[in-house]
């Protein structure tokens, strides 16, 4: 996020604002409806500040070199996101609520209401602005949406009531977010009100989730492809994981939840839970996920192929690992609580304990989701596994952080090990043959990565990483096309990048360009360029990967590889080549039967229709969603 | 024309080849010369090529084959690929006489239930009927999935949102007015002259939480086959049209909405603000028939349902002998079911382990698909080594539809678990190939254009010990 700008346009001088204050529902409505909880009901974040218009043209601030052409209107309507709140199963839309109002700036936004839609506007601006914010953070960037036909798309469009049904998603497609609403039909009427109406745009949980599908789409289009039953879980666990350690972000709720459960975030509370009431709406006992509660099978990761299944190993996994941390970062709080026999006294903690134990606790869940969001730049282009995620999340800690004080990585390689999840080809589970390997280059080989590092570099010179999000964008796809055409033109060139890719045979497209930080040595920010290159081939039910090659018509689907290079921008060096061979017989396999059907999941979908592709591939969360009945 | 014989206290099963459904006949040897015949559906897919003859052809089939006599008619559930047969080929069945029709049931105009359960899916249907209706002129991507559905229906369900099939079902209630409604469990039924055979009830269960399952998951919550009005679809459906969700007088305004009327602007193709605007700006984002799509799981979940209420029989042919079994096209709910099922013999306690253990020929449920046959408490179950499959099943009409009809995985393991005595109506009896089991399999069996008759002969009369992979003949419980 950009940082704010320090000139004042005020006439008493005053900085322009930081942040804007909303008040929101802190997870969903159902914690109004219990005494229990009715203390933390409702919360109030800061959200980044974007000038309303008129304060704009007040204060004179829209001069050229802001370039801000997205000040904050109805809807709300941002740089970021638009809220357009149409209802066509209803065939109304609401009035969008305008947030520069003054009586509203005053009051931190409207009160939390589920019966009114304009709070209902204010509540996914809120928290959708929320989670890009903390995206960014992590990322070091600014966030982009996925570009539509080659096109720059500004804003996520949301739709907080496009749908009648136990249902949200996002559409790659349209770029654009879709809440459900829907009658409630509890197990246990005492939980939730029979027939009464559930807004999923009201929970924070599935606003965040949505967005994170979106914000992922945005950094790498080819994951919502499902080419092994890894790659859509993935999705759906990352989603979650976004959505659940934001939960820490929340104060209120965080030292509630610490002070109850008395420091132990394993036992049962709000922090771990997904989706409380949509869960109890749809039928269950309980929230939709929960991060908590299973014992570690190794070998669930075998059978479970639905997707929001098998991305819940993954998130139990990520939770193990920050659980383990948050108890190496508060073993000498609680000595200290203890006078060092680690046992508590019975009843409530002290306060200042309390809040000590959330302030870790926040602490260390920002750690662990920024190292997962960080680990996005160094997964292979096409094809994710659970197993890549781990390499890619050791090697960009070990990039940012070299000296792992509190063990974050081992906490990690632990946890996920607990969970059957590692990377097949690796050759131990130690940090050292986790990390990605380096080029295995001859000199002639090193010589030409350090022509494409040079060259790149140029182009990153005087990159300004928090600028306008459309130069940005604009930026990134010059530096794609210089890419390609240094790697096309270059004599020699393309027989020297070979790894995971047959330059002979197929085409190459450049499909992404862009900067990520590292820690140097003496602890200075330096900067790498990540190139991400990837072919195609056609694939076929009922052909071998080289039968296919000789076949025509339209493929069953396209089989992909490719590689992502990680290059030192100073030096030219190629630091890590990640890739996914376009030869690779094995992986082929594994697509083809998946397509097949043989590791589909379990739903009846399976038996009608292909895994999705052409136009369904566009909805494939609407579908992935539908499939299960509402489990976003 | 030649009659459908089977030896005495056997059982030979005529397996049509007309395409995408099941027709099976089944003869019952009384005696050499004596045979009782039982018709288990008859159907086949909407959309198959020249239909209509195809099933009269099937129909005079069965007319010269049992000598215009039925002593059981079976109807499994109603979808088309199924009971088709009684409309495209009215005139031909209307020569035939039935000493009794069995349905499940879940057709049973006397349960309270099997009433619910058929007003639910009216209203489900109704409900598909509109969406397609609203769907406007370019098929949006979820009408594929109730094409699939309507498939099933019949041809009527887009034009009036009623299935077709209920007129078939109709039809056979009032031409053949003996009927039985099958409930699983209680006393295997029998039919006349052949006490030694027995028909176990199996499914559909009586048990409403497994009619709902479509899937091996525990997860997911069935949610689209509630209660129209309250239900989570009452809103949707209420927007379509079809069932006004009602739940409290005060509701009770024209149209259902979720917020206070203040709240709600004129219809936004009227008035123009800068909101409609912003929406219409960019066409390509527009969502005015997303909310649409969940028709298209309504469409599934329907299906689903519909394929559990199969009545679900187990044949007997003697006591602790042979089994035969016709699921029809249950699905995992109904197949969970039977383990909580048991009948009561006159000495013995009969269980559904016992029966797929000694199951030597089984009718694959739904034309093959992955769904319509669990694996570890079904398929797995059924070890004896004699297993006979038959798949009623077209290969090129499945993958016209691009359905995945048979499952790849179950197809290898039924080849496994019958060592090659898989009959695909498409393409007929299994190539021996130089494999002496097939070719004594081939041996056996007959086969023409139109069917392959399959005998099962009894063991207490082939006079050889049966032969079990697993436990031999299972042993009677003892006495109580």
């Amino acid at each position: 996020m950009r940082a704010p700008a320090t000139t004042s346009h005020s006439p008493y001088d005053v900085p322009r604002p930081a942040a804007r204050r909303l008040r929101i529902y802190s997870i969903d409505p159902s914690l109004a409806q219990s005494l229990a909880t009715s203390a933390i009901r409702e919360t109030c974040i800061d959200v980044p500040w974007e000038d309303s218009v008129q304060g704009e043209l007040l204060s004179g601030a829209m001069d050229e070199s802001e370039e801000r052409d997205t000040p904050l209107g109805p809807g709300p309507c941002g740089e970021y996101v638009e809220v357009i709140d149409v209802d066509p199963a209803s065939d109304t839309c609401y009035q969008p609520v305008d947030l520069s109002d003054p009586y509203l700036l005053a009051q931190d936004g409207l009160a939390p209401s589920d019966g009114n839609p304009q709070f209902h506007q204010q509540m996914v601006y809120a928290v959708a602005m929320r989670t890009i914010r903390n995206f960014e953070i992590a990322l070091g960037r600014r966030a982009l949406w996925a570009a539509h036909e080659g096109q720059y798309v500004g804003r996520l469009r949301i739709y907080p009531h496009g749908l009648r049904e136990a249902n949200a998603y996002y559409s790659p497609g349209k770029k654009a977010l879709l809440f459900g609403y829907f009658q409630a039909s509890p197990v246990d009427p005492t939980e939730h009100l029979p027939g009464g109406i559930v807004f999923t745009c009201l929970s924070h949980d599935v606003i965040a989730h949505e967005c994170a599908h979106a914000l992922l789409d945005g950094m790498n289009c080819n994951l919502t492809e499902a080419s092994n039953p890894d790659v859509l879980a993935f999705h759906e666990a990352f989603a979650d994981s976004v959505a659940l350690f934001q939960h820490f972000s929340l104060p209120d709720v965080l030292r509630f939840e610490i002070a109850r459960t008395r420091g132990d975030l394993r036992a049962d509370n709000l922090l771990a839970q997904l989706a409380q009431e949509f869960g109890k709406a749809i039928g269950r006992t309980g929230a939709l996920r929960s991060a908590i509660g299973e014992t570690p099978n190794p070998a669930e990761i075998d059978t479970v192929n639905e997707p929001h299944r098998r991305g819940a190993i993954l998130v139990a996994a990520v939770f193990d690992a920050f659980y383990a941390i948050y108890q190496r970062r508060t073993a000498d709080l609680y000595r200290l609580a203890t006078q060092g026999s680690g046992v508590l006294p019975q009843g409530a903690i002290h306060p200042d304990l309390v809040a000590r134990l959330a302030n870790e606790a926040g602490k260390t869940a920002q750690h662990v989701l920024t190292i997962c969001i960080r680990a996005l730049d160094y997964l292979p282009p096409v094809d994710v596994t659970f197993g890549e995620f781990l390499r890619a999340l050791i090697t960009a800690d070990a990039d940012v952080v070299p000296d792992d004080e509190w063990g974050y990585r081992v906490a990690f390689m632990e946890a996920f090990r607990r969970r059957g999840i590692f990377p097949r080809e690796a050759r131990s589970l130690s940090e050292e043959s986790l990390r990605w390997e380096g080029p295995d280059l001859t000199a002639a080989d090193a010589a030409s990565q350090v022509y494409l590092g040079r060259d790149l570099s140029h182009q990153m010179r005087d990159w300004n990483l928090s600028g306008n999000r459309r130069v940005i964008f604009e930026r990134l796809r010059d530096a794609r096309q210089t890419a390609q055409s240094i790697i096309e033109q270059t004599r020699g060139y393309k027989q020297r990048i070979t790894r995971g890719l047959d330059l002979d045979r197929f085409p190459f497209e450049v499909t992404s360009v862009r900067p990520v930080r590292r820690a140097g040595r003496e602890g200075q920010f330096l900067l790498d360029a990540v190139v991400e290159i990837t072919q195609q081939r056609p694939g076929f039910v009922d052909a071998t990967l080289d039968e296919a090659l000789a076949r025509g018509g339209e493929p069953d689907f396209w089989f992909r590889g490719g590689c992502t290079l990680i290059i030192d921008v100073e030096t030219g060096r190629l630091r890590y080549c990640i890739y996914k061979s376009i030869n690779s017989a094995h992986r082929y396999e594994r697509q083809r039967s998946l397509v097949a059907g043989q590791g589909a999941g379990a739903s009846l979908a399976a038996t009608y229709f292909d895994s999705p592709s052409g136009e369904e591939a566009s909805e494939v969360f609407a579908f992935v969603h539908r499939g299960l009945g509402g489990a976003l | 024309m030649a009659r459908l014989r089977a030896a005495r206290s056997g059982c030979t099963v005529r397996m049509y080849r007309h395409g995408l459904g099941d027709c099976f006949l089944l003869a019952f040897g009384v005696s050499q010369r004596t045979q009782r015949y039982m018709l288990i559906d008859c159907g086949v897919l909407l959309g198959t090529p020249n239909a209509e003859a195809r099933m009269q052809a099937v129909v005079k089939n069965i007319h010269d084959a049992t000598g215009g006599h039925l002593d059981a008619l079976v109807i499994t559930h109603e979808h088309w690929d199924h009971v088709s047969g009684f409309l495209q080929a009215q005139q031909a069945f209307a020569g035939l006489t039935v000493d009794e029709v069995w349905f499940a049931w879940t057709e049973n105009p006397a349960s309270p239930l099997a009433r619910e359960l058929r007003e639910r899916r009216r209203a489900a249907l109704h409900g598909l009927r509109l969406a397609l209706a609203s769907a406007g002129p370019t098929p949006p991507l979820f009408a594929r999935r109730i094409e699939s559905v309507r498939a099933f229906f019949g041809p009527d369900l887009a034009a009036t949102g009623r299935a077709t099939t209920e007129d078939a079902l109709d039809w056979v209630k009032q031409q053949w007015p003996n009927h039985r409604y099958c409930e699983p469990g209680g006393t295997p039924l029998t039919i006349d002259d052949l006490p030694e055979v027995r028909f176990y009830v199996l499914g559909p269960p009586a048990d409403t939480t497994y009619l709902r399952r479509s899937t091996p998951t525990k997860r997911g919550g069935e949610v689209y086959l509630d209660d129209p009005h309250s239900g989570q679809l009452g809103l949707y459906l209420a927007a379509l049209g079809a069932a006004p969700a009602v739940r409290q007088p005060y509701q009770a305004a024209e149209r259902f909405l979720p917020f206070n009327e203040a709240y709600h602007r004129q219809s936004f193709d009227t008035e123009v603000t800068e909101i409609t605007d912003r929406y219409r700006s960019e066409p390509w984002r527009q969502i005015d028939a997303e909310w649409i799509g969940a028709a298209g799981e309504l469409a599934l979940r329907l299906d689903a349902h519909t394929n559990n209420t199969s009545l679900v029989l187990a044949i007997e042919l003697g006591r602790g002998d042979k089994v035969l079994l016709f699921p029809g096209d249950a699905q995992v709910g109904s197949w969970l079911s039977w383990n909580e099922v048991g009948w009561h013999g006159e000495d013995e306690a009969i269980t559904t382990a016992d029966l797929l253990a000694r199951t030597v020929l089984y009718k694959v449920g739904h034309h093959g698909s992955h769904n319509a046959t669990l694996r570890e408490q079904g398929l797995e179950r059924m070890t004896n080594a004699e297993l006979i499959a038959l798949i009623p099943v077209d290969r090129e009409i499945a993958g016209r539809m691009r359905w995945r009809m048979p499952h790849e995985p179950l197809h290898e393991r039924l080849t496994q678990k019958t060592l090659g005595r898989l009959v695909l109506s498409d393409t007929g009896l299994p190539m021996a190939a130089g494999d002496a089991v097939i070719e004594a399999f081939r041996g056996q069996c007959a086969q023409t254009d139109l069917f392959t008759d399959t005998p099962i002969i009894p063991w207490n009369r082939a006079r050889s010990a049966p032969t079990t992979a697993g436990s031999q003949r299972p042993r009677r419980p003892p006495r109580r």
